[in-house]
């Protein structure tokens, strides 16, 4: 893996900054100022209260669940939260923002200076310092596709709640961005704020790209806006970087501007200048007093909040003495790190490791489902864990078990029992199955007692062949010895 | 009939209680005398039939002995209050035809106390102005006529003119404004009635549409004190759906109504002494502070050094405000829409012809004040000086209870007057400006004429939720003006009979 | 500070209103008449005074997260200018 990230131009090499700034849909019932429901879809304009249409004389009251889900969210990022913040009033014209103007947070967010800290692919850890975090509304939906001469307009969006997290320009590689990304989108799925879903529009991203000479001070950055896939910010990012860097070997200068990618041409659109085109004369929404906290709630929600990815990781590493590359699979999402300990507390964890991770995840894969839709729960799969473990079954014969217990759903003993699959425990049957093939194979007993001891295996071979796989190779092993080495 | 039209609202409760008089008879009085006095233009939509109705049902509430305070008794609103489907158009072309589907609280809780609607008032173009000339349906006249020229159509002052002018003219016993820079204060002034301005959060804001959101208070206007009480302790409520309402209990504003001032101390601002002042406003100034020196109170004459500033401030705060709330009429949701190809065209078509030359000038002047680059020196600004006033009035009522000052610099103009000269316009809010920005209790009494025969009031301002003082004082200014004057248009009706 | 052609020209285009040809000269006219009067406030040293944002020293009351407004498309779309199936019509909006 590659220390740091240069791209090489005619003049030499450029490192790029990068920063991003996310804008991450809060998971609560109602919207962020109004009563009407949050949730993504339904018919046109029926989740629209009076004031998400800004009706004359309506007013904005605040959701308390949007506000402790945006402290959540700063705690999980070990942010400065702000006992006192303010909403102001953002101002443009576009038939989406049916106010004239976004309440957002300008001067005084609820929180300031996080941190989050991030994986590197060569097993360094990178801090990526977050400059704010503000709640703020979203806007309504424009359809351009029913008429070719209207845009259609649905405000079923407008006003749900939105968090804007800002990280610093300390990003220095598409890479890295991407791995900020994803650690954000788990973290915030732990706690539960957001669901990170980016074909929804649950998470959209706006990166901020300059580039400089090593050592030299960052450039001015180019804004590229509602990026809506991982695969397709690092993309943009490349895109970016290799449009500034070529615009300065040419001896031209960088403006600060607005750019949308289009991931089907791979390619930067520039928007119109962002500083000329805009004046959003901020100021106080005179309609909503400051938002006042006390530290007593915040402590509250920072002891409420789960055991987030990093931590999680360093105990099942310890706890279950797992390797980093199983530990980073289980942790991926909590869903699968908490059904993994429910496994784990059942049935051996490392073996419950790699049954999760290569027999559950892979078979989930083929049908095409989410773990939440595992025919199998944890306590069915340490069953069957339990009964390799306990000799019961051969691991050949616990893939075929598997199998079935994905496809119908029945419990591993049933269908063990069902298909007569178990390892004989009997000892009078592995006994008279052990005496067959002595008196079938009696040359070779001869053979071995005149000291050819190699010959031992075969017999072992020959005893689980007959047994169809079902004797136990540990109880075959120990009737064998008695009855030829006696 | 004119019986029923010299009623006071405390009058008309007292007889509509004992059955002496019927909630029909009564609103087709009124509905009647709407009709004699449309020249006036006072409302913009006169709700007949639902009046009737409202009467009826409140009759046979009554008749059972039941029914709330206003029960029976028939309001104007200004047109900013937002009424379930009732056109509500804020005097504005961009609202023509506007239907809320909702009710403001401050008019539901008229409704619930078993009020009923005459109708909506006209007002200027979304309460911006001081004459209520600037209204798409045409400008209010005031029902008085001054000595000097009869012939001469007056301005009721505004913006809540048409309700000022409604109970001038006794085409309302009662009407409901709102005040953001003295809208209800300086057309009751204007107009010879009480007008009354409750502190900033007593009256919900919901559903009224907005012109200075920090500002915007809703107000009675009334033919006496103890009426704007009874209107005021109705209209105030909190309300959970306006996060600027005030928590705090309204108290009981007729309990104090009638009792002494002695020993109140009462402050008189050095400030408002301007230069401009015309001598008999001053007199009337004066004639108010040995009112209430005759009555007991002590006089202290005070200074709010800041006071001069108090005009631009206001005219920094109110546009920038204005122009971020009245962004939203774009012709999109509702309300006028100038069709174009394109949207920008839309926007800019639809609120070209939508606004009337006052709002746009506001707009821009918002607009400007909070554009980057003059942000700080102007909207910042003005947000410190309005700390400063803040703190003159904190300083004033460590010595005083309540400020008494004129209402207005001079009684009524023409319409027409001022038309060109906004600042001069502007002028007209100079003594009501203050408390708005510091959001303090104040009400305008008329007490007496002017040379010229046009009625002449006195604001008296109190301390933050003191509403009761500010009540008693005025009570005590209205009990010693006797005030009795009659518009000619009044004296009329009279002779008829 | 004063206003000229091109302020009050870029103001009217941030504020969606459109300034005639004729009417510039005294809507600019108007404009800095106003903002003299704006100009007083410089007589006064406010370096070390605090903006006053909110007069009533309220905090933000927060409302409990309940779905309360459901069903409203009628009240919503009753006053458009123009509506199919329920959606705002407005001119086509070209990205």
């Amino acid at each position: 893996m590659n220390e740091s990230y240069y791209i090489k131009g005619k003049t030499g090499l450029w490192e790029v900054a990068i920063g991003l700034e996310l804008h991450a849909r809060i998971i609560s019932k109602a919207k962020l100022f109004s009563g009407s429901a949050s949730t993504f879809g339904g018919d046109a304009n029926t989740q629209v209260s009076l004031l998400d249409a800004a009706m004359p004389g309506m007013l904005p009251v605040i959701n308390r669940k949007c506000v402790e889900q945006a402290l959540r969210t700063s705690l999980a990022l070990r942010a400065k939260i702000n006992l006192h913040s303010v909403f102001e009033r953002k101002h443009y014209f576009y038939a989406d923002l049916p106010h004239g103007y976004q309440i957002t947070q300008y001067k005084d967010p609820i929180a300031n200076d996080g941190e989050l800290l991030l994986d590197l692919p060569n097993g360094k850890i990178k801090s990526v310092k977050i400059e704010r975090l503000q709640l703020e509304q979203d806007a309504g939906k424009l359809l351009h596709e029913q008429n070719p001469y209207t845009t259609y307009l649905d405000l079923n969006r407008a006003g749900i709640a939105l968090m804007e997290i800002v990280s610093k320009p300390d990003l220095s590689s598409p890479e890295e961005a991407k791995l900020y990304v994803n650690k954000l989108r788990l973290i915030m799925r732990y706690i539960g704020t957001c669901d990170g879903n980016m074909q929804e529009g649950s998470l959209r991203v706006d990166v901020n790209v300059s580039v400089n000479k090593p050592g030299k001070p960052l450039g001015t950055y180019c804004e590229i806006k509602n990026i809506n896939s991982v695969r397709f910010i690092y993309q943009a990012i490349e895109q970016e970087a290799n449009r500034q860097i070529n615009i300065l070997e040419n001896g031209c200068q960088i403006y600060k501007e607005t750019c949308l990618f289009d991931p089907m041409k791979n390619k930067i659109q520039s928007m119109r200048s962002k500083e000329e085109a805009h004046d959003y004369r901020y100021f106080k929404d005179p309609d909503l007093p400051p938002l006042v906290l006390e530290q007593l709630l915040i402590d509250e929600l920072n002891n409420e909040l789960p055991e987030l990815p990093d931590a999680k990781k360093a105990r099942l590493m310890s706890e279950f003495n797992l390797s980093s590359y199983d530990v980073n699979i289980l942790v991926e999402d909590c869903t699968v790190a908490d059904w993994y300990e429910q496994l784990a507390k059942q049935s051996n964890p490392k073996i419950a490791a790699n049954w999760m991770i290569s027999e559950l995840f892979g078979a989930l894969n083929k049908a095409g489902k989410n773990l939440s839709d595992s025919p199998i729960s944890p306590k069915a799969l340490s069953e069957l864990l339990n009964m390799i473990e306990n000799g019961y079954i051969s691991g050949r014969i616990a893939k075929t078990v598997f199998a079935v217990m994905f496809k119908t759903g029945k419990s591993a003993i049933s269908i063990v029992k069902e298909k007569n699959l178990s390892q004989t425990l009997d000892h009078s049957i592995i006994e008279n199955i052990i005496d067959n093939i002595l008196i079938a194979h009696a040359s070779n007993v001869k053979k071995y007692k005149e000291g050819k001891h190699k010959l031992f295996s075969f017999f072992v071979g020959e005893a689980i062949k007959k047994s169809q796989g079902r004797a136990n190779p540990n109880v075959v092993n120990q009737l064998l010895r008695d009855k030829l080495d006696s | 009939m004119n019986d029923f039209l010299n009623l006071s609202l405390a009058e008309a409760r007292t007889r509509l209680a004992a059955r002496d008089i019927s909630s029909t008879e009564l609103t087709k009085a009124y509905l009647d005398r709407i009709e004699a006095t449309a020249s006036l233009n006072a409302y913009i939509t006169i709700t007949h039939e639902q009046a009737m109705l409202g009467a009826a049902q409140s009759d046979a509430r009554l008749a059972k002995g039941e029914g709330g305070i206003l029960e029976g008794i028939g309001i104007a609103v200004k047109d900013l209050f937002c009424t379930n489907g009732v056109q509500t158009t804020a005097a504005s072309r961009i609202l023509d035809g506007f239907i809320p589907m909702y009710e403001s609280t401050v008019t539901t809780n008229l409704w619930n106390a078993g009020a009923i609607l005459l109708g909506k008032t006209n007002l200027d173009e979304f309460a911006m102005g001081s004459s209520n000339t600037t209204s798409y349906y045409g400008a209010v006249e005031s029902p008085w006529r001054s000595t000097d020229a009869p012939d001469k159509k007056l301005v009721p002052g505004g913006s809540s003119g048409g309700s000022a002018a409604a109970v001038a003219a006794r085409s309302a016993i009662a009407a409901i404004g709102t005040d953001t820079g003295g809208s209800i204060r300086q057309p009751a002034s204007f107009s010879g009635i009480v007008g009354m301005k409750p502190t900033y959060g007593r009256c919900s804001r919901w559903g009224i549409i907005a012109f200075a959101s920090s500002l915007d208070q809703a107000g009675p206007m009334t033919r006496t004190v103890e009426d704007a009480s009874i209107l005021l302790q109705v209209m105030a409520s909190y309300d959970p759906k306006d996060s600027t309402s005030a928590q705090a209990a309204m108290p009981n504003l007729l309990s104090d109504l009638n009792k002494s001032i002695k020993g109140m101390i009462i402050g008189v601002p050095i400030e408002y002494q301007i230069d401009s002042l015309p001598e008999e406003t001053s007199k009337i100034w004066k004639q108010g502070v040995n009112w209430l020196k005759s009555e007991g109170a002590d006089i202290v004459y005070i200074s709010m050094p800041h006071t001069k500033y108090a005009l631009a401030t206001y005219y920094i705060i109110a546009p920038a405000e204005a122009s971020s709330n009245l962004a939203r009429y774009d012709g999109v949701r509702y309300g006028l829409r100038i069709n174009e190809k394109n949207i920008t065209d839309m926007y800019t078509h639809t609120r070209t012809e939508g606004f009337g030359e006052e709002v746009k000038r506001r707009i821009l002047l918002g607009t400007y004040v909070l554009s980057s680059g003059y942000y700080d020196a102007y909207y910042l600004k003005a947000q410190k000086m309005r700390n400063l006033l803040y703190q003159d009035f904190n300083q004033a009522f460590e010595k005083v209870d309540t400020i008494l000052t004129p209402t207005t610099p001079s009684d009524a103009f023409e319409i027409g007057d001022n038309k060109d000269d906004p600042l001069k316009m502007y002028l007209q809010d100079v003594f009501t400006v203050p408390a708005s920005l510091v959001g303090l209790p104040s009400i305008s009494v008329p007490v007496g004429l002017s040379k010229r025969g046009l009625p002449i009031g006195l604001q008296v301002i109190g301390r933050m939720f003191d509403e009761n003082s500010v009540v008693r004082i005025g009570r005590t200014l209205e009990r010693a003006a006797q005030f009795k004057a009659m518009t000619a248009m009044v004296e009329d009706t009279t002779k008829d009979e | 500070m004063s206003i000229d052609n091109l302020t009050a020209r870029k103001l009217a285009n941030l504020a969606r209103i459109e300034i005639s040809e004729d009417q510039l000269k005294d809507v600019v006219e108007n404009l800095r008449t106003i903002i003299r009067l704006f100009d007083q406030l410089d007589e006064v040293d406010t370096l070390s005074v605090k903006p006053m944002t909110d007069i009533t020293g309220h905090f933000l009351s927060q409302r409990d997260d309940l779905v309360i407004d459901t069903d409203c498309q009628d009240k919503i779309i009753s006053n458009a200018p123009k509506v199919d199936h329920g959606f705002f019509v407005v001119p086509r909006i070209i990205d």
